[in-house]
């Protein structure tokens, strides 16, 4: 009985393990979303989603996306694509956009450790992707029907793999090995690490650029994606063309970088696509003024700025609006200069002085002569013009050469007054006669001094009062009134001559004797200009004999003057010009040094330009892109992807 | 005799061979290490289940018992259930103890064992699995077991208690598959006195458990 009762429990039992046996079947989980997590910021279930990927062998280029964001979020350097994934440009593109973000954060660090920037992720995604704190890296509680099995290197089909803390393992970044991706000839470079940094990324973005030409250009995918990258690929080319060392390496090469950087700005992004990222036009005016500007490409440069007049920001508008006028103007571009310069900076600007120069003389090379005069006294008026301002120095004789082309009148002092303060007027007038002798205008000179010699009282001032009018009669050929200002300055009064002993004569007739000697020094070279036509050569013989007369009178007169040597060597000079002269021969003839006498005829302009590389020349600056990652969506299809590009035009600061 | 030997025996060499023979390699790829998780394949928590056992009783005395009957138990959770367990035994003398009675009239002042009644715990203090055949799994949770009750061998009642592994094992279909291997400690009054004995029970039981949400 026991027996057979065993047989049937054993018979039964050997039954119900045959039909009750468990295969071992894969468990096969249904894919879950897999960028949702990461959406989320739940980095432990996005890299659970990975690996159950893996673990249940539904492996894909989705799953190797994802894999790149992970190797981001955690700091690792994504792997390379595989031909899969290349084979689908879309998600390649996806893929690729990855990689230059890590290159990106590689040469940002670089640049910090260079520069002792600490934050060097300011304005990127960086400032959140690559912190501790933006993730959720704990992974969600285990259900409490869930076996844990340790772990292992196993692979059970029934099995999924357990999520996991995901370490912040961020702070060796920067240690990372340069890549060896780089081919051609920015392989051949030896540069910096800093420098070597910004060419990977340079060529990675090429590359992304190569993936977009394989796909669609109509989708609005392909359209804002390469907007993105040739955006950020001309703040890298403006990087690269500041790196001297680029520059000294490959001078040709890096010219050739820039300007199809610049072409690409120029040509790529539409303002639609633009507006879709939310990169205004400002932004992306910003990056083609200064990479224009860098190149001295004066019309995009031009077409950037002018874009940039109107920012909101007003020191990026005034920036903007100076860096406008200063182009035109050196690439005298009058009408251009002109057109955008309708009115003067606020004084507190610090382009104020050189703007005014800019924009006044600008309408004075179209002939707009009240409208230069109007700004420059906006620009002058009650301003002091001391030497440390060279371009209000500079527009303030453009404006006496300019007033010294008409008659004196009412006008001409007034205009005179506004020009500063009315104190040093008679200084003005002074000025401004002077630049009318230069001109050959000697009626205004004489106009402007006359009325006003008996009211000088200034003893220093007298003197130079007289040299104008006498220079004004020479070049009126007015030998009377030459005479008569020539005598005032050489004049020695008896009384004084008694008073003051022989050796201090040259010290209280300084002032008088050195403008008796710039008159007459100032004579020869005017004379040399007048031609060698007869009348001309019989007037110069008149005003030699006039120079050689008042020479010999006041050596005669005045041996002690202090600029006796001087006017004794002139007198020589103008006496071997002479047809009938004095001396048969010149007196330097066997001298030693033949050279000190040398005198050189002919006048000199000086230039009234300031010193243009002085200009102030702000730098336009503008964060760099968030972000250039497309974050896929899980169950749509790439092409819909562009509202997530994450790219923010933010406040730009010159 | 022989024939339950050679099943424990062989059961005891299957459940070995299956540990060590079927590594956890079979499907290991080239992969990182990390640790998985895995739903029970057969979750005991709030459940009743009933087996149909056979089993022996080995003791130092001159009985053989062999006996069937069933086991009834709840777990309250997926660690500890509780059970009761019944058994019908045949106990008959072993060769020497047939010899010396028959050869001269003595017999033991033991008696023979008949049935066994007893109740207590189990305890799931892990959770296994085996593969086999590179294709089938068998999922168990090995047991510690105490029990205690009586046995009733003629006309006495002798205090049991057992203590010993188990084996739980999961099939489809809410099949279970149990192995038992307890030892039991009996007092029993004999003429001389109350006196213990150890013993050695081994247990096959099948059975069923609903099984619910099982996978």
């Amino acid at each position: 009985m026991t027996y057979r009762i065993f047989g049937a429990l054993l018979a039964l039992t050997t039954i119900a393990l045959l039909v009750a046996c468990v295969p071992l079947t894969a468990e096969v989980p249904q894919r879950t979303d897999l960028f949702a997590p990461l959406h989320d910021r739940q980095l432990s279930t996005f890299e659970y989603g990975i690996a159950t990927d893996r673990f249940s062998g539904n492996e894909d280029i989705w799953t190797e996306t994802a894999q790149a964001f992970l190797d981001l979020a955690v700091c690792r350097e994504p792997t390379e694509a595989s031909a899969e994934l290349v084979s689908n440009p879309s998600v390649h593109l996806l893929h690729q956009l990855v990689v230059i973000e890590d290159r990106r954060r590689l040469r940002l660090i670089e640049v910090s450790r260079d520069g002792g920037n600490r934050h060097w992720h300011r304005g990127t995604i960086h400032t959140k992707f690559t912190s501790n704190e933006y993730f959720n890296r704990g992974p969600e509680p285990l259900d409490s029907d869930l076996i844990r099995w340790p772990e292992s290197t196993d692979t059970w089909a029934d099995e999924r793999p357990a999520p996991r803390e995901i370490p912040f393992d961020c702070v060796e970044l920067g240690e990372r090995d340069l890549a060896e991706s780089l081919s051609g000839p920015l392989a051949q470079l030896q540069v910096s690490a800093v420098a070597q940094r910004m060419l990977e990324e340079w060529h990675q973005t090429q590359i992304a650029l190569s993936i977009l030409d394989e796909i669609d250009a109509d989708l609005e995918l392909t359209r804002q994606a390469r907007a993105a990258i040739t955006v950020h690929r001309g703040d890298l080319a403006i990087l690269i063309l500041q790196r001297e060392e680029i520059r000294d390496a490959a001078p040709d090469l890096l010219q050739d970088l820039a300007e199809r950087a610049l072409d690409d700005l120029l040509q790529s992004p539409s303002l639609e696509d633009t507006r879709r990222l939310h990169l205004t036009k400002h932004g992306l005016a910003l990056r083609v003024a200064d990479l224009a500007i860098q190149l001295e490409d004066s019309d995009a440069a031009l077409d950037g700025l002018a874009i940039l007049r109107d920012h909101p920001n007003e020191s990026v508008a005034e920036s903007a609006d100076y860096l406008h006028l200063k182009i035109a103007w050196m690439q005298g571009w009058w009408d251009v200069a002109a057109e955008g310069a309708p009115s003067l900076l606020d004084q507190g600007s610090r382009f104020h002085s050189a703007h005014a120069y800019f924009a006044a003389t600008s309408h004075r090379h179209m002939g707009a002569d009240d409208k230069f005069l109007g700004l420059a006294r906006e620009a002058l008026h009650d301003r002091p013009r001391g030497t440390d301002d060279p371009f209000m120095g500079a527009l303030y004789r453009e404006v006496l050469r300019e007033l010294a082309r008409y008659d004196v009148d009412e006008r001409t002092d007034e205009i005179l007054e506004e020009l500063g303060p009315r104190s040093r007027l008679p200084e003005r007038r002074r000025e401004l006669a002077e630049v009318a002798l230069d001109l050959g205008r000697p009626e205004v000179a004489r106009d402007l001094v006359e009325p006003y010699l008996d009211d000088i009282q200034d003893a220093r001032q007298l003197p130079r009062m007289q040299a104008i009018l006498a220079l004004a009669a020479f070049l009126s050929d007015d030998r009377s009134a030459f005479t008569t200002y020539i005598d005032a300055l050489s004049r020695r009064p008896a009384g004084l001559q008694d008073l003051i002993p022989r050796s201090r004569r040259a010290t209280f007739f300084a002032h008088q004797d050195k403008e008796l000697a710039r008159v007459l020094r100032a004579m020869l070279p005017l004379m040399a200009e007048w031609g060698d036509d007869p009348p001309a050569r019989a007037m110069r013989q008149i005003w030699l004999s006039t120079i050689v007369d008042h020479t010999q009178r006041f050596l005669r007169w005045a041996p002690e003057s202090s600029v006796s040597d001087s006017l004794t060597e002139l007198y020589q000079l103008a006496g071997q010009l002479l047809d009938d002269h004095p001396r048969g021969y010149a007196q330097r003839v066997g001298a030693e040094e033949p050279s000190a006498s040398a005198l050189v005829l002919g006048t000199v302009e000086l230039t009234t330009a300031p010193p243009i590389e002085d200009a102030p020349n702000p730098r336009l600056r503008w964060p760099p892109l968030d972000s250039l990652l497309l974050i896929p969506l899980d169950g749509v299809p790439p092409k819909t992807y562009v509202h997530d590009l994450g790219i923010i035009d933010q406040e730009t600061t010159p | 005799m022989g024939l339950t030997r050679t099943m424990i025996t062989s059961l005891l060499l299957a459940t070995l061979a299956g540990i060590w023979i079927t590594p956890s390699t079979a499907m290991a790829t080239e992969q990182e290490r990390r640790a998985t998780v895995q739903e029970r394949f057969a979750p005991k928590e709030g459940r009743f289940y009933v087996h149909a056992a056979g089993a022996s009783l080995f003791r130092n005395d001159f009985y053989n018992s062999m006996g069937y009957g069933g086991d009834v138990g709840y777990f309250t959770s997926e660690a500890w259930g509780f059970e009761l367990r019944v058994l019908n035994l045949h106990s008959w003398f072993g060769r020497a103890a047939q010899g010396i009675r028959e050869d001269h009239s003595l017999i033991p002042d033991l008696r023979a064992p008949d049935a066994l009644f007893v109740a207590g715990t189990r305890y799931s203090w892990g959770y296994g699995k085996v593969l086999t055949m590179d294709r089938f799994v068998v999922h168990f949770d090995p047991q510690l077991i105490l029990h205690g009750g009586i046995t009733l061998a003629e006309d006495r009642v002798v205090p049991t208690s057992t203590f010993g592994f188990g084996f739980l094992s999961h099939w489809n279909h809410g099949v279970q598959l149990k192995v038992d291997l307890q030892m039991i400690f009996q007092m029993e009054r004999r003429e001389r006195g109350w006196t213990p004995s150890l013993g050695f029970v081994p247990m096959l039981g099948i059975g069923s458990s609903p099984p619910g949400d099982a996978r």
